[in-house]
């Protein structure tokens, strides 16, 4: 008889980027390295897992716009142009290496393999939608896929406009049902980011869960007499767990956790840079601007400089990985045993973390998660693996509390989304939304060319409120880039809506930008027609 | 019009202002929040017309009010060392030669909290994930005001209201929605809260136990 419950969460989440009209956008690249490096190494170890008939159950989003990005035929050949591409290169790196510098050939015929597994999944089993192996998982029971806003857009600045925030929840319960046949039990609100009265909105499109930063649910009123280790519910309805703070340190702290340890892969250091420019170019961007290709040879090693590093060696690192996944399993168990008996029902440890961390920036990560599953199937019995669902199936009674305003960033509320170097979005982004509200009200919506432009408008609106162009902003990453989309975006949706009202729609504008922006297929716009 | 929202990552090609009175306000985190303000045509002229500047005035539900002086091109501001858990409205004056006159308010906004409630009041009510959620007020057409107060100790006491009174009381009204379905409430003394000890030292990478 176990003790209490442990739910693994994983957030996957990347921002809509898709350009038809370049043949190799940069930006692209997030997606395809992280299908390589993460979706499909955890796609491997959940069958994996399913294959050798581990029982475990774990949460995983998948946001709307990863998943429009992982169901387009665009960027699935794009994808496996991209592969092909590291596939070749692996193959040169394993004749170039062959004779003088055995470790690391050992090495390229590693990344050989994981890309050859890779594309095996991707075009053979599941004819490049992916989404069908977590669809596959889901229905097998073992992973509970939740859905995120439409477009990851920060609810908490929304809260002046329910339409918007209505928006953001409706499209995104719709789109997760086209794609998973069912309709989302939970939702992993945007960078955690919730207000009082938020809920409602959850609620009214079933959603029953959904997840806050520890400090979300401690800080709630009245106070939880659980603290977090078990949810509470809103007056709508919708009950909120909260992120557990050790489970997380242990693998998020850059001190403390786990992927700093000097034997796992060291993630700066790729032969995008390190190659001669001649040997690299075909494998680099078409323009010559060098990137990461996901090939990387050596280990962390030390706090030293990224110039002296020793190779990586794969054997000591997974077992590295086999020994973290043990020490957070041995965690697990005394603090579920130091919470037994104090509460009157089993703990839940709640340990989210974004999927991204794991394969991409943590090349080990997978294997950890992997080897953390089996350990807890079979070498203990003290906890077991649950998920938010199950836990509220099992216990249906829990305290009323309404959570504080919260969000996972940094300092534990707003700032990330808003300060001086983003703050400038909102009022375009606010005054777009009461726009839209006229839009889905407007007369002649019924028109085939009208309601399409409506649509349209509303879908790139959706795309400017997305978290990640003021998150991009704020950590200095690719501003430009982040700075232009919203641009982007408020300006089709101003030059739109100038046409419908004027009664001028340009059709060939409409239909660039459709085939552009081709989020949401089946787009409604009606949650902004629903304000008092 | 004023030069209105030009900052940092923008160009011209959006508009320097929408020309609508609007005055909103964000939570930033407990002590700070932010506004924005834009005027209408006709409001930007009495304002030119006063050759004011601006009064901008902080108010909490209890408490002083703030007053802030700031130039009529100001169109935004950050209020900084404010009260958590607090509500807050922003009310924006004309300052001229005449005194002060009205132009712009926001509605209410909370500060967020930054340490746990006092509130120890335990609830509980039962809930079957399995039973769907009946439809909200909002499905039918109707809609939290904007008037709302985004405060988690106002939605609790609004929900206890109205369980307590077994009645709704008007809208925004949690227990509209919750006394419905969920299958019982109970109310139990006052307890404390569970945390770990911060005693509570998580073993060491080193201390693993043995694979």
């Amino acid at each position: 008889m176990t003790k209490g419950y442990v739910s693994l969460v994983l957030h996957a989440h990347l921002p809509f980027i898709r350009h038809p009209e370049h043949e190799d956008h940069l930006e692209e690249r997030w997606l395809f390295e992280a299908i390589t490096e993460t979706y499909l190494p955890l796609l491997h170890i959940y069958l994996g897992l399913m294959y050798d008939r581990v029982p475990f159950r774990m949460t995983m989003s998948i946001t709307p716009p990863l998943a429009n990005m992982l169901s387009d035929s665009l960027l699935q050949e794009r994808y496996v142009r991209h592969l092909d591409n590291l596939l070749d290169l692996s193959e040169k790196e394993m004749e170039r290496t062959r004779k003088k510098e055995p470790q690391i050939h050992e090495l390229a015929v590693m990344y050989n393999h994981i890309f050859t597994s890779c594309r095996k999944t991707f075009v053979d089993r599941y004819g490049g939608n992916i989404l069908q192996g977590f669809k596959e998982v889901q229905d097998a029971g073992h992973l509970e896929i939740i859905t995120c806003g439409a477009t990851h857009g920060f609810l908490p600045l929304m809260q002046h406009q329910p339409s918007s925030v209505r928006a953001q929840i409706r499209t995104a319960a719709g789109d997760y049902e086209r794609h998973f046949g069912r309709r989302p039990q939970g939702i992993w609100l945007p960078e955690c980011g919730y207000y009082p009265g938020l809920d409602k909105y959850l609620a009214e499109e079933g959603i029953r869960f959904f997840i806050v930063d520890t400090h979300g649910v401690e800080y709630a009123v009245p106070r939880p007499v659980n603290g977090v280790f078990a949810p509470i519910y809103c007056p709508s309805g919708a009950a909120a767990f909260a992120r557990d703070r050790d489970s997380s340190k242990q693998v998020w702290s850059s001190k403390e956790g786990y992927p700093g340890d000097y034997d796992y892969r060291e993630f700066y250091r790729d032969v995008g840079f390190d190659l001669p420019f001649e040997y690299i170019k075909n494998h680099i961007h078409p323009d010559g601007i060098r990137l990461n290709t996901g090939m990387k040879y050596y280990r962390i090693t030390g706090r030293g400089d990224l110039g002296n590093l020793e190779i990586y060696n794969r054997q000591n690192a997974l077992e590295k990985a086999a020994s973290h996944a043990g020490n957070f399993m041995f965690n697990r168990e005394k603090q579920v045993e130091w919470l037994d008996g104090q509460m009157d029902r089993k703990p839940i440890i709640l340990a989210p973390y974004d999927a991204e961390l794991f394969g991409h920036w943590w090349f080990e990560g997978p294997e950890f998660l992997d080897f953390f599953i089996r350990k807890t199937a079979f070498d203990q019995n003290t906890y077991e693996l649950t998920t938010p669902r199950h836990y509220l199936e099992e216990y249906p009674q829990n305290q009323l509390a309404v959570p504080a305003a919260s969000s996972w960033g940094d300092k534990g509320y707003y700032e990330v989304w808003l300060n001086g170097n983003v703050d400038w979005m909102y009022p375009h982004l606010h005054a777009a939304v009461e726009k839209m509200e006229e839009l889905a009200r407007h007369p002649r919506r019924g028109e085939e060319i009208v309601g399409r432009a409506i649509r349209q408008a509303g879908r790139e609106l959706l795309l400017a409120q997305s978290s990640d162009w003021a998150f991009i902003v704020t950590t200095q990453t690719a501003v430009d880039y982040a700075n232009q989309r919203v641009h982007d975006h408020m300006e089709r949706f101003n030059r739109l809506y100038d046409q419908i009202q004027q009664g001028t729609i340009d059709p060939d504008f409409l239909s660039d930008i459709e085939a552009k922006d081709n989020i949401f297929p089946n787009f409604d716009p009606g949650a902004y027609a629903l304000t008092s | 019009m004023p030069r209105s929202f030009i900052r940092k990552g923008e160009d011209s090609m959006l508009p320097f202002s929408y020309n609508k009175d609007r005055c909103r306000m964000y939570p930033v985190n407990p002590g700070t929040l932010y506004a924005y303000w834009d005027y209408s045509s006709d409001t930007w002229q009495r304002l030119e017309r006063i050759g004011a500047e601006l009064a901008v005035y902080l108010v909490p539900d209890k408490g002083p009010e703030e007053r802030h002086l700031m130039s009529r091109e100001i169109k935004s501001y950050y209020f900084k060392g404010l009260r958590e858990a607090t509500p807050y409205r922003l009310r924006i004056m004309a300052r001229g030669d005449q005194g002060e006159e009205f132009l712009l308010e926001s509605s209410i906004v909370a500060t967020p909290a930054g340490h746990p409630s006092e509130d120890s009041t335990v609830v509980y009510a039962s809930l079957r994930i399995d039973e769907p959620l009946p439809e909200s007020e909002s499905k039918s057409g109707k809609d939290f005001e904007e008037e709302t107060i985004h405060d988690s100790r106002y939605y609790f006491e609004a929900f206890l209201k109205g369980t307590q009174k077994g009645k709704t009381v008007g809208s925004p009204e949690p227990a509209a929605m919750i006394s419905e379905h969920f299958s019982h409430v109970t109310f139990k003394p006052e307890a404390e809260p569970l945390h770990l000890p911060s005693s509570f030292d998580l073993a060491k990478k080193s201390n693993h136990r043995d694979r």
